[in-house]
């Protein structure tokens, strides 16, 4: 594999972000939140810190309009715990409608995790080639079969970004895939209407036969009848 | 989210930044970002100048004056969209909310740069007025220089006929002037935010009259021995 440039079979950021049309980090896809942050501690850590830091803003949106709501009144204390609440509620519903929207998406979800290992992937074969050139008499450093391992990577990232689009198409056509039980009623019932039509043509086609028939038979009939001495 | 990285890449390379504002890229990302950056800076520069009196006053401009200035922009958001719109612009109400953030973002970041010097002369001098217009004069300085960024940033994002685009530069103009009027009286009822010498904490001045520009006066005077 030595002269190979990996590089362009990682999937990168800005592939993430034109596979799935939608904004992807460590964190999130888009406004959903990433069901592996609740899965690695780092991550949640991370999430936590993003949480603090949107309370933080919050909070400073809130509280000084409260404030400046009760300040004439007795009630300051009052107005100071509307705004905590105030803050506390919008994070919550914020970070609440991040994990929802993140379920939703739980197949991407699933497969931005198989992006994560395949790119790792791609990092430890770079590291090892590496090695392996750094070491040029070492054997056990260097891969047994480096084309099949390049093939496979190419095949791995073939799928996932098969995968990712197909999961945009599915995404963007949505609410079309949700009604397809009317939609398979739909086509049932077209089906039938067509059924009827073809029998009814069919039938329209016999009658016509039919007159036709008996129209050629009247015909002769009547000619025969005209050359026939009477 | 890595919210600094949104910041840096606007620093750097601010035209694709609005390009990006003018192509709808990711603006979400790019405003949510750009408003908790915002926050954390203007919060360490409400700090420091409010650390001038006393602790508590440190912790009400630290909250305060991210809140001068997003509140601020909430408030002359809406006048900007809907005239805009009225007069021909394109743009959306996403693409001119991250215009305005960017525009808030810059100032809060040349807010935070200059915090080192004014930490200095809070340490070396003691003295209110000078600290107080000192503050100011930055204050006006960084806003003059966000909002000269945020009206070329807009005539490179908005493109319309020749006959719309004047009336609208001076729409854009009047739409300015009216910002600094609400920025200006919202930092008056939002005060104190350094702390006057021998007066004990107050979150807000139960007075409410009086105005921004006369206080100035009033500081200038006193610094130039008038009063």
């Amino acid at each position: 594999m030595s002269g190979v440039n990996l590089d362009n079979l990682r999937i990168t950021n800005r592939d993430l972000d034109e596979l799935t049309g939608l904004d992807i980090s460590e964190l999130s896809m888009g406004w959903g939140t990433r069901l592996a942050v609740f899965q690695q501690p780092r991550l949640r850590w991370a999430w936590l810190m993003n949480q603090a830091l949107m309370l933080a803003v919050a909070l400073v949106l809130w509280l000084p309009v409260c404030l400046l709501l009760g300040r004439n009144g007795m009630n300051l204390v009052l107005w100071l715990f509307v705004g905590l609440g105030g803050a506390i509620a919008t994070t919550a519903v914020y970070s609440g409608y991040g994990i929802r929207r993140g379920r939703q998406l739980s197949v991407l979800s699933h497969l931005l995790d198989e992006v994560d290992r395949f790119n790792e992937m791609i990092k430890a074969v770079e590291i090892l080639e590496e090695l392996r050139q750094a070491d040029q008499s070492s054997r056990h450093l260097s891969l047994d079969n480096p084309d099949a391992v390049q093939e496979a990577l190419h095949l791995t990232r073939e799928s996932l970004v098969c995968g990712l689009m197909s999961d945009k198409i599915m995404r963007k056509h949505q609410r079309f895939m949700a009604r397809r039980h009317e939609l398979f009623a739909n086509i049932e019932t077209n089906l039938s209407s067509l059924q009827t039509l073809q029998v009814s043509e069919l039938a329209g086609d016999y009658g016509q036969l039919l007159n036709e028939a008996l129209d050629v038979g009247t015909r002769v009939h009547q000619e025969l009848n005209s050359h026939l001495p009477l | 989210m890595k919210h600094f990285a949104v910041l840096i890449q606007l620093l750097r390379d601010r035209n694709q930044f609005l390009d990006d504002i003018r192509n709808d890229v990711k603006l979400e990302r790019k405003i949510l970002s750009l408003l908790v950056v915002s926050c954390i800076f203007f919060g360490v520069y409400g700090a420091i100048i409010g650390s001038s009196s006393s602790w508590l006053q440190m912790l009400a401009s630290a909250v305060k004056l991210p809140a001068l200035y997003l509140i601020t922009l909430g408030i002359c958001l809406p006048t900007l969209y809907f005239f805009d719109i009225l007069f021909g612009s394109k743009l959306n109400f996403r693409q001119y909310s991250a215009m305005l953030m960017t525009t808030v973002a810059v100032i809060s970041v040349l807010l935070f740069s200059f915090a080192p010097v004014v930490l200095f002369f809070l340490i070396s001098i003691q003295g209110y007025n000078f600290f107080l217009l000192l503050n100011v004069t930055v204050m006006g300085l960084t806003g003059v220089i966000g909002v000269r960024l945020f009206y070329q940033g807009m005539r490179q994002i908005v493109t319309t006929d020749e006959s719309s685009s004047s009336l609208r530069n001076r729409l854009l103009l009047g739409w300015l002037g009216l910002y600094a009027l609400v920025g200006s009286q919202l930092g008056w009822t939002l005060r104190p935010f350094f702390g006057a010498p021998n007066e004990p904490f107050q979150v807000f001045r139960p007075e409410i009259e009086g105005n921004f520009y006369a206080q100035i006066l009033t500081s200038l005077g006193a610094l130039l021995g008038w009063y």
